[in-house]
């Protein structure tokens, strides 16, 4: 019954697809009541068709689209001057952010040339202290440093070698060797 | 900026959609698409105002508010994507629903259909197009102003379907979204809108052939 109630104002309404429709008017063909109910919800549905169209005051119009287009303009204006606002600020900024990348550059390098020349006797030191191969390709290191003002990088340096490095203990050993094929090469 | 280039005269505003017209109004605040977009859709939207508030001053009211709210939140909610009107819509019918709600009571219609002033102010409102000789007229007047009083006497659910489905040929899907309620409770109140109006017109019918025959 639900059904065929709403499907009368779908119906009446051209809400229903065309099979839906078919359906409901073969149903209509054989309810006389349910056609009954349908052409007089019908009747009172087209007298709506009646129902005035009105206008609103002229003056009330003239009002409305007199404040709409000025807070319109005020809205667009202020955006605008946000807009120029955030511009300038973002100038502003990449100027700052301009100026404070030059002087970090150049304070940079004037800082590290003051660690250099800081640092010079350590570096005079490190050059006394030069890595060798002998015969057997066993890379050596000979000298003597002296520790600077700031040894820790030669330190560093050392350490890091010594780590890459396998270390030679019997020098004698492989010396003796070579001398004692350069002995025997000398004796025949 | 080529749509602003395209259209210069007030002539060519009559062939934009809608859409267009918007977009003029939201980027250059273009007061003759503003213009354009309410002549196309203040008679609809009032017409409803109107009628489920059946009272003049308070109909302006809500017409105005309605449009002051389209203005102010059009650049934040509105999205372009959808139909204006539909969108304008739905402030209207909750400013409407607002107003009946706070009123909290049924707004007698009699109170203002009684009143010369009101009536006239009623009359002047209508359409150039429902005017024809005086005698027509004048049926055709009592005719709209009697279908108003019954109108008015609906519940305001059944009126509001009445209402959006006559002015704004809304499908039932769109006016139960509107209305918050399943498509079956939209269709439902239809149809007791409706069975409400035939007994009000039979009444009336009724009381006609009593005073007839008086």
């Amino acid at each position: 019954m639900q059904n065929n109630d709403d499907g009368c104002i779908r119906y009446l309404m051209k809400e229903m697809d065309p099979s839906e429709e078919l359906e409901f008017e073969r149903e209509m063909m054989e309810d006389e009541n349910l056609l009954i109910e349908v052409e007089s919800l019908r009747k009172t549905f087209q007298h709506l068709g009646k129902l005035p169209v009105l206008n609103p005051p002229k003056s009330l119009i003239e009002n409305i689209s007199e404040t709409a287009t000025r807070t319109q303009k005020q809205r667009i204006d202020q955006t605008r001057k946000w807009a120029a606002l955030m511009a300038k600020s973002v100038a502003v900024a990449a100027v700052f952010l301009m100026i404070a990348s030059t002087g970090i550059y150049f304070y940079g390098n004037g800082s590290s040339s003051g660690i250099d020349a800081r640092n010079t006797p350590a570096s005079a030191s490190v050059e006394g202290v030069q890595p060798w191969v002998n015969r057997n390709n066993v890379i050596r290191f000979a000298g003597t440093a002296t520790q600077g003002a700031n040894p820790q990088p030669l330190q560093d340096d050392v350490e890091e070698s010594f780590k890459k490095l396998k270390l030679v203990n019997d020098e004698t050993g492989f010396e003796q060797t070579t001398r004692k094929i350069l002995l025997t090469s000398s004796s025949n | 900026m080529e749509l602003l280039k395209r259209h210069t005269g007030n002539q060519s505003y009559k062939d934009l959609k809608d859409r267009e017209l918007v977009r003029l109004f939201r980027r250059k605040a273009d007061e003759s698409a503003f213009n354009e977009l309410m002549n196309r859709h203040q008679s609809k939207i009032y017409s409803y105002i109107y009628s489920m508030i059946n009272n003049p001053e308070i109909a302006n009211d809500i017409f105005q508010e309605t449009f002051t709210k389209v203005v102010s939140k059009m650049d934040d909610t509105y999205n372009e994507q959808g139909k204006w009107i539909a969108w304008v819509m739905r402030i209207a019918h909750n400013a409407t629903i607002d107003h009946i709600r706070k009123q909290k009571r049924y707004i007698d219609v009699n109170s203002w259909y009684d009143e010369e002033d009101s009536r006239s102010d009623y009359f002047d409102r209508l359409t150039d197009e429902s005017v024809v000789d005086a005698d027509d007229q004048m049926v055709d007047k009592e005719m709209k102003s009697s279908l108003l009083n019954h109108i008015s006497k609906l519940p305001e659910e059944q009126r509001t379907v009445v209402l959006l489905r006559h002015y704004y040929e809304m499908p039932f899907k769109e006016i139960a979204e509107l209305t918050n309620v399943s498509i079956n409770t939209a269709l439902g109140r239809m149809r007791y809108a409706l069975i409400n109006l035939r007994k009000y017109f039979e009444e009336e019918r009724q009381q006609e052939l009593k005073h007839a025959k008086q």
